[in-house]
C-alpha cells in the first residue's frame, strides 16, 4: 500500500472525531454506527498497511532546521499500531453500553475518537521530532477525558496527569535536543544513531541524559517515583482506564522508551554502563512496587492500575536488559498485557456499570449473577499470574530468560523480582475471583450497609435474599422474579433489570470480553508466529 | 537612493507627527489617525522588508548635511525592518483588541491623551529599531519611558498610580546606568556612531588597553537596559504596571517595550561592542546566571498568584529570563533563539492579555481564579484564544513557544559547562508554566453551576474576536513556519556585523 495511507489513517479519527460534535445525529444508534464505521475503516486501513509490510517515507510538514513531521512503518510500529488498531474498535463498541450513563458523551467520543489517530501518529512517527509531537498531543487530546466527570477528583487527576505528563515530555525533550546534535539522524534507526567522532569526549553527559530522558519518556509508563498519577486517573470513565490508560497511554511511553533505547541511542552504546544499571534498578523496584500497592488497595479500578504499574515495568526491564531477547520479550508483554489488562478492566467497569460497586469488599457473590464477565476475569487474572497456556506465561518466560541469558547480577535481582511479583499478582486478583465466586454475597454485612448508604435502600435487603434463595433452591427460579419486582422499583436508576438476577451486560459489552479471551488463550497456546516476528524485529531484520 | 530607503525616517517622524496633530484632535479621530499611522507604518516597514531582503545588503541614511562622525544617521538591514513590521502587527492587534476595555476604563476627555501616548511610543521604538546614534537612542529610551510611564497611568486609580511611580524609579534608574555606560564609551572611543565606536573598541581591544572600563561600560549597558527590560532580580515593578493598567497597554508594555529595550541591547551588543568582545567578557555570565534564576523564580511567583493578569505578568518575567538566557549563551545560534523568542513571546503574550481580558468580562470583572471557573464556556473565543497561548507558553508543537524551546535548548548543548543548567532550566521552567498556565486553562472549562452569568459570544464583539483570530494564527504561522524566520533572523544579525 502506498505509504501515503499513512497520514490519511492518523487523520481519519482526528477529523472525524472533531466533527462529532458538530453533526447532527438524530438518534444516538446513528452517532454510534457513524464512530463504528469511523473506527473500522481506520483499523482496516491500518491492518492494510501493516500485512503489506514496512513503508517508505513520508514527511508531511517542515519544521525549523530542515526537521520535519515524517511517517515510516517499520516492524516496531507496526507492533505498536497493530496492537492499537485492534483494541480501539471493540472498546468503542464497549463505552457505547458504558457511556449510556455518563454526561456529555458527545465531548467524550470527539477526544476518545481524535486520541486512536494521536496514537497512531505515535506508532508511525519516522523520528523522535514527529514522536515528541504527537507524544504531547496524546496528552492534551487524554486530558478531557480524564476530567470527563468534572468532579473535583476528576479535576485533581486531570492536573497532576497534566503536570506530571508535560514535565516528563519537558525532560524526554532534552534528550531529543542531544540525539539532534549528537547524533547523524534523528530518524529511528535499528542499532542507534549517535555518531561515533561525536560521542567519544561525551560518554558521561549522553549517558546522563540518556537516564534522564529514560525518566522523562518513563512518566507516561508510571516508573517509580513519577506513577501516582496513573491510579488516580482512574476516576475517568472505564473505556478510557481500559484503553488509555492501560494500553494506547502508558503503552506510548513504553513504545518511546523502546524507540530512545534501541533506535536512539542504541544498545551497544548503553550495554553494560551504569546508565543501564541505573534504568534498570529502577524498573526492578517498580515490578515489586506496584504489586505491593495494588496488594494493599481496596478499590477496583485503583487495584488494576497499581497491577499496570507494575506489569508496564515488566516490559520496561525487557527494554533494559538490552538484548534481543530481551526486546522479544518487553514486545510480547506490550501486546500482551495489553489485551489480559483491557480485559480485566472491561470487567471491572461492566460490574461497576451494572451494580454501581467500586470497591473489592463489595464483590460477594457477583460472578454467580454475572457468570461471563467473571469467567473472563478469572481468563485475565490466570494470565496475568503467569499460568502456562495463557499468553503472560509466553511474555514472562521471555522476560526471565533474556534476564538468565544476559547474566547481570541486576537482572537475576529482576527475576527474583518478576517471581516476587506473580506470587503479588496471584493473590490480588484472586482475592477478587474468590469473594465473586465462593463468597456468599450475604457474608459481608458492612458491605451491603455501605451500598444501603449509597442510595440502594430499597434492594439493599431485599436483593441478596432472593438471590440467596434462587441459588439455593433452583425450583424457586420461577417465583424470583416476583419477589423481585417491587425490589426492583426501588432500585435508583433502574441499575437492575427488571427481569433476572443475571446481571451480565448485553452483547456490547460481552463482545469485547470474549474476543479478549480468546486472544488470551491463543497467544498462549500457539505464540510461535507473533513471537517469530519479535523476533525478527529485535534483531533488526524489519 | 530609493525612494524606499526613506521609509525609516518616514515612520519615525510621521508617528511624532500623528502624535503632535492628535493634541487637537477630538478622541475619535486621534483613534483613527492611530490605527492609519499603525498600518501605514506597518505597510512601509513591509515595503523596506522586501527591498531590502532584495537587495540583501543594510544601508545607511542620513539624517541632515554631516557626514559620518558628526551626523546623525538611521541604518536599516532586513531584521530591523522585520521587527518595525512585527511591532506594528502586535501594536495594531493590542489596540483593536483592548479598545473596548480602553472605553470603560478611561475617561472619554483622556483618550486623545492616551492615543499622543501610543504613537509617540510607536515613535520610539522606530526609533530604538533604526538608528545608528547612540545618544539619539538615549533620547527615544527616554520618550519611550515617558509614554509607557502615561500609558500605565492613564487609567487612573491608586494601584496604577502606585505602579506608575514604582515604573518610572526602576526605569529612570535603568536610563542613567544606560547614561553612564554611554558617557564612559564616548570617552573611550570620542564618538557617538555605533560604526565608528565599533571600530575604536576594536582597536581599543587590539592593542589590550582600557580592559576595565570597557567591562564597566558593557555591564552599565547590560544593566541599564536589563533593569528596563525587566530582567529578574529587577522586576518588582512589572507584576503592578503590567497587572492593573488597561489591557492594550498591558499587551503592548510586554510585548514591545520590554522588548524594544532587548532589541536595542542585541544592537549594541553586535554593532557597538562587538559579538566577540561581548561573549568574552564576564557580563554574558552574569546575564545567563539571572535569566536561568528569571526562568525558575518568575513561575514560581506566577504560580502562587491568585490573579490572572499579575500570573500572565509574572510569566513575562519567567520568558525574559529565557531571551536573557540564550544570549548569555554567547553562541551566534543562542542570540538567534533568542531573537526567536523575542518575537515569540510578543506575540503570545499579548494574546495572553487580550484573552484574559475577554474571560475576566464574563465573570463579573473579577480576575480571580475561583470566580473564572467556567469562564470558557461564557465567552467561548476568548477562552480557545487563551488555551492557544497557554499551550504555546508551555512549549507544546506546532505554536511558537516550541520553536522557541527547541532553538534554545538546541543552542546550550555543546556549550561546555553552561549546558546542562540551560537545559536543566528549560525542563524545569517547562513544567512550572504547565502548572500555571494549564491549571488556568482547565479553571476556565470547568463548568460554574451558578447561573445566571453573562455569555458573550463572537458575534457581539466581531473585531475582538477577529483580533483573537489572528493572535492565533500569527501564533501558529510562528511555530508552523518558523524556518524562514529563523533564516531571516540570521541573516539580520549577520547584517548587523
Amino acid at each position: 500500500m502506498n505509504p501515503v495511507w499513512m497520514p490519511v489513517a492518523i487523520l481519519i479519527p482526528v477529523l472525524g472525531g472533531a466533527l462529532v460534535p458538530v453533526l447532527p445525529f438524530r438518534k444516538r444508534i446513528h452517532m454510534e454506527i457513524y464512530l463504528e464505521t469511523l473506527m473500522t475503516v481506520t483499523s482496516l486501513l491500518v491492518w492494510g498497511l501493516i500485512v503489506r509490510g514496512p513503508a517508505g517515507a513520508v514527511p508531511v510538514v517542515k519544521f525549523v532546521n530542515n526537521l520535519s513531521l515524517s511517517f515510516r512503518l517499520d516492524g516496531c510500529g507496526m507492533v505498536f499500531s497493530g496492537l492499537v488498531s485492534a483494541l480501539w474498535p471493540l472498546a468503542t463498541l464497549y463505552s457505547f453500553e458504558y457511556m449510556k450513563k455518563e454526561r456529555h458523551e458527545k465531548v467524550f467520543f470527539m477526544f476518545f475518537t481524535m486520541t486512536y489517530g494521536v496514537t497512531l501518529g505515535i506508532s508511525f512517527a519516522e523520528d523522535l521530532l514527529t514522536m515528541y509531537f504527537f507524544y504531547e498531543l496524546l496528552t492534551l487530546s487524554t486530558v478531557p477525558l480524564v476530567l470527563h466527570t468534572l468532579t473535583r477528583e476528576a479535576i485533581l487527576a486531570a492536573r497532576k496527569y497534566l503536570y506530571y505528563s508535560l514535565g516528563g515530555a519537558a525532560f524526554a525533550f532534552i534528550g531529543l535536543v542531544f540525539l539532534m546534535l549528537y547524533g547523524t539522524t534523528l530518524n529511528f534507526t535499528y542499532g542507534g544513531v549517535l555518531s561515533e567522532g561525536l560521542t567519544g569526549e561525551q560518554t558521561v553527559p549522553l549517558l546522563l541524559i540518556y537516564v534522564i530522558a529514560f525518566m522523562g519518556f518513563g512518566v507516561k509508563a508510571a516508573v517509580c517515583p513519577f506513577n501516582s498519577w496513573l491510579p488516580q486517573a482512574g476516576v475517568a470513565p472505564t473505556p478510557v482506564t481500559a484503553l488509555l490508560h492501560a494500553v494506547a497511554v502508558v503503552k506510548a511511553g513504553a513504545f518511546a522508551i523502546i524507540r530512545l533505547t534501541w533506535y536512539c541511542y542504541g544498545v551497544d552504546f548503553l550495554r553494560g554502563t551504569w546508565a543501564q544499571q541505573a534504568v534498570m534498578a529502577v524498573t526492578v523496584f517498580t515490578i515489586v512496587y506496584g504489586c505491593s500497592r495494588a496488594l494493599k488497595e481496596t478499590h477496583i479500578k485503583r487495584r488494576l492500575a497499581w497491577s499496570t504499574v507494575s506489569n508496564l515495568s515488566y516490559i520496561l526491564f525487557g527494554v533494559t536488559v538490552m538484548t534481543p531477547l530481551g526486546l522479544v520479550g518487553a514486545l510480547a508483554h506490550m501486546v500482551f498485557h495489553a489485551v489480559m489488562k483491557i480485559c480485566s478492566f472491561f470487567c471491572a467497569g461492566a460490574v461497576m456499570y451494572r451494580t454501581e460497586k467500586h470497591y473489592v469488599h463489595e464483590l460477594n457473590g457477583l460472578g454467580r449473577r454475572m457468570p461471563a464477565v467473571f469467567a473472563a476475569f478469572t481468563v485475565s487474572a490466570l494470565a496475568l499470574m503467569g499460568v502456562p497456556g495463557l499468553c503472560g506465561f509466553v511474555s514472562k518466560w521471555y522476560l526471565a530468560n533474556a534476564a538468565v541469558m544476559s547474566g547481570q547480577p541486576l537482572a537475576l535481582a529482576g527475576i527474583a523480582a518478576l517471581l516476587v511479583s506473580a506470587l503479588l499478582t496471584a493473590i490480588y486478583m484472586f482475592s477478587i475471583v474468590v469473594r465473586a465466586f465462593f463468597v456468599p454475597e450475604d457474608a459481608g454485612e458492612p458491605a451491603a450497609a455501605g451500598a444501603a448508604e449509597a442510595g440502594h435502600a430499597g434492594t439493599a435487603s431485599a436483593v441478596p435474599e432472593s438471590v440467596g434463595a434462587a441459588s439455593a433452591v433452583p425450583e424457586s427460579v420461577g417465583a424470583a422474579p416476583a419477589g423481585n419486582v417491587p425490589a426492583e422499583g426501588g432500585a435508583a436508576a433502574g441499575v437492575l433489570p427488571a427481569a433476572a438476577e443475571r446481571l451480565d451486560p448485553n452483547w456490547l459489552m460481552l463482545l469485547p470480553l470474549l474476543v479478549f479471551v480468546v486472544f488470551m488463550i491463543l497467544f498462549g497456546l500457539g505464540s510461535d508466529s507473533i513471537v517469530g516476528l519479535f523476533t525478527d524485529i529485535s534483531n533488526g531484520v524489519i | 537612493m530609493r525612494f524606499v530607503q526613506n521609509f525609516p525616517f518616514f515612520s519615525i517622524i510621521l508617528s511624532m507627527f500623528a502624535g503632535i496633530v492628535s493634541s487637537v484632535l477630538p478622541p475619535r479621530a486621534a483613534k483613527w489617525v492611530n490605527t492609519v499611522l499603525i498600518v501605514t507604518v506597518g505597510v512601509m516597514s513591509a515595503a523596506l522588508l522586501t527591498f531590502l531582503s532584495g537587495t540583501g545588503e543594510p544601508f545607511v541614511y542620513r539624517m541632515g548635511h554631516f557626514p559620518a562622525p558628526w551626523g546623525n544617521e538611521i541604518r536599516a538591514g532586513v531584521l530591523e525592518a522585520g521587527m518595525a513590521l512585527f511591532f506594528c502587527i502586535i501594536m495594531l492587534l493590542s489596540m483593536a483588541g483592548g479598545r473596548k476595555k480602553l472605553i470603560g476604563e478611561v475617561e472619554y476627555s483622556k483618550h486623545s491623551l492616551y492615543y499622543i501616548m501610543v504613537d509617540l511610543l510607536l515613535s520610539s521604538l522606530l526609533a530604538l529599531v533604526y538608528t545608528n546614534d547612540l545618544f539619539t537612542a538615549y533620547v527615544f529610551v527616554e520618550i519611550n519611558t515617558i509614554s509607557a510611564c502615561g500609558l500605565i497611568m492613564i487609567r487612573q486609580n491608586g494601584r496604577t498610580i502606585e505602579a506608575a511611580v514604582r515604573y518610572m524609579i526602576m526605569s529612570l534608574l535603568g536610563s542613567g546606568l544606560f547614561l553612564m555606560g554611554l558617557c564612559t564609551l564616548y570617552d573611550l572611543t570620542g564618538h557617538l556612531l555605533m560604526s565608528n565606536i565599533r571600530e575604536s573598541v576594536e582597536q581599543i581591544m587590539e592593542q589590550g588597553v582600557y580592559t576595565v572600563p570597557l567591562a564597566i561600560t558593557i555591564g552599565l549597558i547590560s544593566a541599564g537596559l536589563a533593569i528596563k527590560s525587566a530582567l529578574y532580580p529587577f522586576h518588582t515593578w512589572l507584576p503592578d504596571a503590567y497587572g492593573y493598567s488597561t489591557v492594550s497597554s498591558a499587551a503592548m508594555l510586554s510585548s514591545l517595550v520590554s522588548k524594544g529595550y532587548i532589541f536595542l541591547l542585541i544592537k549594541i551588543i553586535y554593532r557597538v561592542i562587538g559579538f566577540e568582545a561581548f561573549a568574552q567578557s564576564k557580563i554574558i555570565d552574569v546575564l545567563f546566571v539571572f535569566g536561568v534564576l528569571g526562568m525558575i523564580f518568575g513561575s514560581v511567583s506566577a504560580i502562587r498568584e491568585n490573579d490572572i493578569r499579575r500570573m500572565i505578568a509574572f510569566s513575562s518575567v519567567a520568558q525574559i529570563g529565557y531571551i536573557y538566557m540564550g544570549m548569555g549563551l554567547g553562541t551566534q545560534i543562542g542570540m538567534t533563539a533568542s531573537v526567536f523568542h523575542i518575537l515569540s513571546h510578543a506575540a503570545t503574550k499579548s494574546l495572553l492579555f487580550i484573552a484574559a481580558i475577554g474571560l475576566t468580562d464574563v465573570s463579573r470583572g473579577s480576575r480571580r481564579f475561583i470566580d473564572l471557573t467556567g469562564a470558557g464556556y461564557r465567552h467561548k473565543m476568548a477562552g480557545a484564544a487563551f488555551t492557544v497561548g497557554a499551550l504555546s507558553m508551555v512549549g507544546i508543537p506546532m505554536f511558537s513557544g516550541f520553536v522557541s524551546k527547541l532553538l534554545f535548548a538546541e543552542a546550550s548543548v555543546g556549550h561546555f559547562y553552561k549546558m546542562l543548567p540551560a537545559v536543566i532550566a528549560l525542563a524545569v521552567s517547562t513544567i512550572l508554566n504547565a502548572i500555571y498556565f494549564m491549571k488556568t486553562a482547565i479553571r476556565i472549562y470547568v463548568p460554574e453551576r451558578r447561573m445566571g452569568r453573562e455569555v458573550i459570544t463572537a458575534g457581539q464583539e466581531p473585531v475582538y474576536a477577529a483580533v483573537l483570530v489572528c493572535f492565533i494564527l500569527l501564533n501558529i504561522a510562528l511555530g508552523m513556519l518558523s524556518q524562514p524566520i529563523v533564516e531571516w533572523i540570521g541573516t539580520g544579525l549577520s547584517m548587523f556585523g
